[in-house]
């Protein structure tokens, strides 16, 4: 594939995903960055993922000031190129529809940011934590920037680690 | 030296707990069965249930999950019993000291739980083979 | 119907990790598998946001152990993604190579643990003897074992002698003959295939709707290997000059498993090879330079499959985020696609075949119609080596497994 070929891909994204695009940018020739509203974003994925083969990567969450941003990236291999679908998951509600859904490789990955973020997956179907314990406190989100850098307790509550 | 310790430095037996290693103390512990180095010579053999061990092959740090299940198994090996703490991360908790998950140093988890236990650190990031070797005949001469 | 539950883990005697493994029976058939993680969760994502840019490879190289390399390399093609920077073409073969010595050791290691599995003993001692010609290569190439400590943004972090090139070729040659006779024993052996075959069969569809990468979905028939379809470094051009080709087969049971990584193994050597004879001389590194705002990804294929990284920066010398996907994290949950319908003593095969950070008991409890008794990990695999002997017995063959009685 040359760079030429790349550069069309973000043609192809385009008129797949159709109206749900707010903004498509690609920087370099294998890497597209597609931000699709909040509402359309399971059904953004779903044609990415049937339409177009894109092979879920992994997803990233990360905060910014109002909102959770969630990454999905989804590798096209046939077009060698990385397509990374973004939303933005506002807050206080942080609610957002499963991509899980309807593919099982991002069940384990938005249990994780479920538990890590706080976001809530509609329609997941096998919301348990997965890496952090059970008796892991309601409301603690350790990836967040409020979360302090202190290790937590079996029984939940945080100390300060002396060493 | 009493009965115990002279007849837990014979033939010393091992049960390997990785805690949450990144698993290279885990397979360099593993090589040291195979044919280059081959410790079974000395006697040294992994074994299935702590409750056939003399001594404990730590590696890794303990975080909120795995700490109880450490505890529990400290307290199924039989008495007296050697820790081996291996590598960096089992000793003072590399890099991962302060993390969310990572409450507590593994020496203190076991000084909590004993405190007579004998704790044998053995540092490096992997220790080589060697250097396990080496750490564990030290510490069965100054037992 | 009355269902037995199997809890395994989470301690595992011979092996690496803690995980905890619930298999729902049906006689000896498994019906349902799930898996607890969290034993090894040690806030990675989160220290390294307290870490500078040139700290953080040491911190993702102590994420595991035995593909430490991977995860420094897709963090430092992540930030060169982001920078854009180009670092020199010797830096760039320098990280291969390591690359690739990793993947030799690490197949080395996936078959003598898989030997050990099905009883073959022999194979687990000698699969590790040849390894470490590998690990002593490394070693001199790059002054550890493991922890190899070869990447850094703009280039390797530092440069390989011509001595320990010429020694790591010769490692090369000898483990290449090595190679050539497991993969004449693995192909050969009756028993190996009745035992391997048709087991464990991860199809074409569960594949992609697993998001399985690396030796997991290339048996079946997944032609998904990031060296070829987003190249990076030395790959894109050692694949057009023919050093190496991807290796696909089609009916993704533990036997194509098993010879995908054999036969990957030799196309490493001879990349090794090719890359130790075109290295190029010259710089090996460069200054990144200023940081800047931006995102990017890198990726690289470890020998277990795709390590992803995503960083994102707001200019300051810390990532504000840094995400890690190692590839067991996408091919663990194929389990609950090839586990059901198979017999409990192929279980711990099935799970080898992954070849995740495997673990998996200190005792396993089975609990059955109220009774309670306790089966410890060697009956585990008791049970699978007398499964071998059984084979053996029906065809006639003369064991070799007898000492295990």
């Amino acid at each position: 594939m040359t760079d030429e070929q790349k550069y069309a891909v973000s043609e192809i994204v385009k008129s797949a995903l159709g109206g749900m695009v707010v903004s498509i940018d690609q920087p370099r020739p294998n890497r597209i960055y597609v931000l699709v509203d909040q509402k359309d974003f399971p059904a953004a994925a779903k044609v990415v993922y049937e339409q177009l083969g894109g092979r879920l990567a992994t997803s990233t969450a990360l905060e910014v000031r109002d909102a959770v941003e969630l990454i999905y990236h989804f590798m096209l291999e046939t077009e060698m190129v990385l397509c990374n679908l973004k939303t933005l998951v506002m807050k206080p509600e942080l609610k957002v529809g499963s991509v899980g859904a309807f593919l099982p490789g991002a069940d384990w990955i938005e249990r994780e940011m479920a538990e890590m973020y706080g976001v809530t997956f509609e329609g997941h179907p096998d919301p348990r934590h997965l890496l952090l314990p059970d008796g892991w406190p309601e409301g603690n989100y350790p990836m967040r920037k409020d979360f302090p850098q202190q290790p937590g307790t079996e029984s939940g509550e945080t100390k300060p680690v002396v060493y | 030296m009493g009965l115990k310790t002279a007849a837990l430095k014979k033939s010393i037996w091992v049960f390997h707990v990785a805690c949450s290693p990144c698993n290279n103390c885990d397979i360099e512990i593993l090589d040291l069965l195979t044919p280059r180095f081959d410790v079974e010579r000395f006697g040294i053999v992994l074994v299935g249930s702590p409750r056939h061990a003399d001594a404990l092959l730590i590696t890794g740090v303990a975080n909120t999950h795995v700490t109880p299940r450490l505890i529990e198994t400290y307290r199924a090996t039989a008495k007296p019993c050697v820790c081996f703490l291996f590598g960096a991360c089992a000793s003072h908790g590399n890099f991962f000291r302060g993390s969310y998950n990572v409450p507590r140093r593994i020496d203190e988890i076991i000084r909590e739980e004993d405190p007579n236990a004998i704790i044998v650190y053995i540092p490096g990031c992997p220790p080589k083979p060697e250097a396990m070797i080496a750490g564990v005949v030290k510490a069965l001469s100054v037992l | 119907m009355k269902k037995t539950i199997l809890p395994i883990g989470p301690f595992h005697p011979l092996l690496e990790e803690p995980e905890f493994f619930t298999f729902h029976l049906d006689g000896e058939t498994v019906i349902d598998v799930d898996v607890r993680i969290g034993y090894n969760h040690r806030g990675h994502e989160k220290l390294a946001t307290g870490l500078t840019w040139d700290q953080v490879p040491f911190l993702v190289e102590r994420i595991c152990g035995i593909c430490s390399t991977s995860h420094p390399y897709a963090y430092v093609l992540a930030v060169e993604d982001m920078l854009g920077i180009e670092p020199p073409p010797r830096g760039k073969y320098i990280r291969s190579l390591i690359g690739e010595m990793e993947r030799i050791h690490s197949h080395l290691l996936w078959l003598g643990l898989a030997g050990h599995f099905i009883g073959y003993n022999t194979v687990w001692m000698w699969a590790w003897r040849y390894r470490e010609e590998i690990l002593d290569a490394c070693e001199l190439l790059s002054g550890n074992r493991n922890h190899y400590a070869m990447c850094r943004v703009g280039g390797a972090r530092r440069d390989v002698s011509q001595k320990a090139l010429d020694f790591t070729m010769k490692a090369l040659d000898t483990n290449e003959k090595s190679t050539k006779m497991f993969l004449g024993a693995v192909a050969d052996d009756p028993v190996i295939h009745k035992r391997l075959k048709g087991v464990g069969i991860l199809t074409k569809e569960d594949a992609i709707a697993y998001c399985a990468t690396g030796p997991t979905s290339r048996p079946s028939g997944v032609r998904w290997d990031i060296r070829e379809t987003d190249p990076y470094d030395a790959y894109g051009e050692s694949l057009e000059a023919g050093a190496w080709k991807v290796i696909v087969t089609e009916n993704g049971d533990v036997f194509d498993k098993a010879v995908v990584r054999v036969l990957e193994t030799l196309e490493s050597i001879y990349l090794c090879r090719w890359l130790i004879e075109n290295m190029p001389d010259g710089d090996f590194q460069v200054v990144p330079g200023e940081m800047h705002e931006g995102e990017g990804c890198g990726h690289h294929e470890a020998p277990r499959g795709e390590v992803f990284h995503y960083v994102r920066s707001d200019g300051s010398n810390k990532p504000i985020r840094h995400k890690v996907r190692a590839p067991t994290f996408s091919n663990l949950p194929t389990y609950k696609a090839s586990c059901p319908g198979e017999q409990i003593a192929d279980v711990a095969l099935i799970t080898a075949a992954i070849d995740p950070c495997y673990c998996c008991t200190e005792r396993v409890g089975v609990i059955a119609g109220g009774k309670h008794s306790s089966l410890t990990q060697d009956d585990l695999v008791k049970l699978s080596v007398e499964k071998t002997m059984e084979i053996e017995k029906r065809m006639g063959v003369k064991s070799v497994l007898n000492k295990f009685k």
